[in-house]
């Protein structure tokens, strides 16, 4: 190949990239419609559906962990009989504190009454053992 | 692997992917398809409206094949220009006649330098004209080698001939233009 050829041949590149590049592009118009046929034709999207999945993770995960409590606690709930059930034994729970911390005399006393000792020596029905032998029973019995 | 090569393997896997739902596959494939089948239709039939209308169908054609498409078949860049010169074809047919380089519209050039334009315009009609003056085959191989940016094997493919007579057909398009410009050099900006 001569120099002339050489030269010729760059040439005739030159003009036809020139050529190339001047070609009309398409309108992002077409482009858009036919994006839209593709979409319409495309099958059902195995691909898309586990896509959308990892964007809620965060909230649902969140939600669940709420959910799981609030399902527990109602759950508790239903096993001591209901809201009202569970009421009444907040109630006892708090009465037990109230005894347990600041007991008024009243309660006091009832503590010493079932005092073991008491109970064994001191037995208030003395009585009740004529009126048991009187029936041919024996007080030992 | 050349990038031919791996654009019509990678053209494969996407067009599998999208046949499996995934719509952003094709997304890719209209952007690097898109243009080749409006350019080729375009210098056809010499008429953007008839030019779109012919892309946006062979991309139509392309998505229903999808399903069945099996790899290393055909390429998708092959398969749709077949697809876009029978459509292309159709139309002439039914407008009864061809249409000639010289008849087609020049392309739009947006440059602010009004000599340039002229300069370029002119440039652009004589190697247009030159162009269509080449033999049917060449200048089919000179087109989808330059404006369609394909490979000798993919060209011949297309043509159903061999690489080597690809490259045969190439080199004498490119001696006939260059015959044609040698005295048009001052007329091309080049005297």
């Amino acid at each position: 190949m001569t120099e002339r050829d050489r030269s010729m041949d760059r040439h005739l590149d030159r003009l036809l990239a020139e050529l190339a590049a001047d070609a009309p592009q398409p309108d992002p118009a077409l482009l858009a419609r036919i994006a839209a046929d593709a979409d319409r034709l495309a099958p059902a999207s195995p691909v898309a559906a586990p896509r959308a999945a990892p964007r809620a993770a965060p909230h649902r995960r969140r939600r669940d962990l709420r959910w799981v409590a609030r399902s527990r606690l109602s759950e508790q709930v239903r096993v001591w009989g209901g809201w009202q059930g569970a009421a009444a034994l907040g109630c006892c729970l708090l009465a037990g504190l109230w005894f347990g911390l600041a007991a008024p005399d009243t309660v006091r006393a009832l503590g010493q009454v079932t005092d073991s000792r008491l109970f064994e020596y001191d037995f208030p029905l003395s009585g009740m053992g004529d009126a048991l032998s009187g029936m041919s029973m024996d007080r030992e019995i | 692997m050349r990038r031919n090569e791996a654009e019509a393997t990678e053209d494969a896997v996407l067009l599998a992917r999208y046949a499996s739902g995934d719509r952003q596959a094709a997304r890719v494939l209209i952007e690097r398809h898109t243009p080749r089948c409006f350019g080729q239709a375009y210098r056809r039939l010499a008429d953007r409206a008839e030019a779109e209308d012919v892309a946006q169908e062979a991309m139509l054609r392309l998505w229903r094949i999808a399903p069945d498409w099996r790899a290393g078949e055909a390429m998708v860049s092959t398969w749709l220009y077949r697809v876009t010169q029978n459509l292309c074809t159709d139309r002439l047919r039914r407008r009864g006649r061809m249409v000639d380089y010289d008849e087609a519209p020049e392309p739009v050039d947006d440059r602010p330098s009004v000599a340039e334009k002229l300069v370029r315009r002119e440039r652009s009609t004589a190697l247009h004209a030159a162009i269509a003056e080449l033999p049917s085959r060449q200048r089919q191989a000179l087109q989808l080698r330059h404006f369609d940016e394909m490979s000798n094997p993919q060209i011949a493919e297309i043509m159903e001939i061999s690489v080597e007579a690809v490259e045969s057909l190439l080199a004498r398009a490119r001696r006939g233009l260059a015959a044609a410009l040698a005295g048009l050099r001052e007329e091309l900006g080049e005297g």
